[in-house]
């Protein structure tokens, strides 16, 4: 189905969340099309297992369609929809929290080269498949609120007003957030890679 | 600017921006939402008029004023600033205001007679 008003004006959200609210649940479909892949992005990020970040992506949709009468649409509802996800992402990680975390010594043996590898723009490319579950075990290493604010940020390319409102907290207090989980990351990649600098 | 180039290599390995889903994907994924939504339709918020924090303190004292208007006993009425000019050539109108018995005899003269 096309969702479009008249030729060359799409539906809003706004509009497909007032007609979902008004009985037609089919319209949710598309809401979940448009979102999916910003959605399931986080997920992959937050959490590094693809196939536990579909269920949160999962989890998160319908979440938002219980809650759908509770959006004020003050901010985007992607934000709100973030917000969401971030809190399934969570709720994962302080369950997987309990069992034993990868140590640092292992991350370097088995994947101190290949991340010195991908830090070096003139090496080959790899697989990507294979990059992003590297990326993914290494901001596994990051407090979940930095892990979070750096893909808001860095993958998502959300603005700090969004930021805000997505974390809700102040301007300011994304900044200072957004500069610690930097330094954390830089922090830690200089860990594995020892003395060879980042 | 060190810096920044440092931090550039990171985003660059450890933040990158993942291959969108397929339409197929998202087709497969959409199915399923779907299929996991309860059958009722979400709820409209019914309390909306409660997000209006400001309505229930000035509804308050609203009520408040109101029923301290009907507790209290009525004062005395001020003279009205009429009376007071009027009384201007009868003597100072702070001793006027002082003398209410006078002021009905006053009230019943002309002003010319005043």
């Amino acid at each position: 189905m096309v969702y479009i008003k008249d030729i060359g004006t799409p539906i809003t959200d706004t509009e497909l969340i007032d007609s979902v609210l008004a009985g037609r649940r089919d319209d949710y479909a598309e809401l979940v099309r448009r979102h999916h892949g910003a959605v399931l992005g986080l997920c992959r990020a937050m959490l590094g297992d693809p196939a536990l970040a579909e269920d949160a992506a999962q989890e998160s949709f319908l979440n938002a369609y219980r809650s759908l009468g509770d959006f004020r649409g003050g901010a985007a509802f992607s934000t709100w929809l973030y917000r969401i996800a971030t809190n399934r992402c969570l709720d994962h990680i302080r369950r997987r929290a309990r069992r034993a975390e990868e140590s640092l010594d292992a991350l370097i043996e088995s994947a101190g080269p290949d991340i010195e590898r991908m830090l070096d723009a003139g090496q080959p490319a790899r697989d990507p498949v294979e990059d992003a579950d590297l990326a993914a075990r290494v901001l596994a290493r990051l407090s979940p609120d930095y892990r979070l604010i750096l893909t808001l940020r860095e993958v998502q390319g959300l603005s700090y007003d969004e930021l805000a409102d997505a974390l809700e907290c102040s301007l300011d207090a994304v900044k200072a957030r957004l500069r610690r989980a930097r330094a954390a990351l830089q922090e830690e990649v200089r860990h594995i890679l020892g003395t060879r600098g980042v | 600017m060190e810096e920044d180039r440092d931090w550039e290599r990171l985003r660059a390995a450890f933040l990158r921006r993942p291959s969108p889903p397929s339409a197929a994907e998202t087709e497969r994924f959409v199915s399923r939402v779907m299929a996991g939504l309860p059958d009722a339709a979400p709820a409209p918020e019914e309390r909306a008029w409660l997000d209006a924090r400001w309505l229930a303190p000035a509804l308050a004292f609203a009520a408040a004023a109101l029923s301290l208007s009907f507790a209290l006993p009525p004062g005395e009425d001020e003279p009205s600033t009429a009376l007071l000019v009027a009384a201007a050539g009868a003597g100072p109108a702070a001793d006027w205001a002082a003398r209410p018995a006078e002021r009905g005899a006053l009230e019943a003269l002309s002003p010319e007679e005043r």
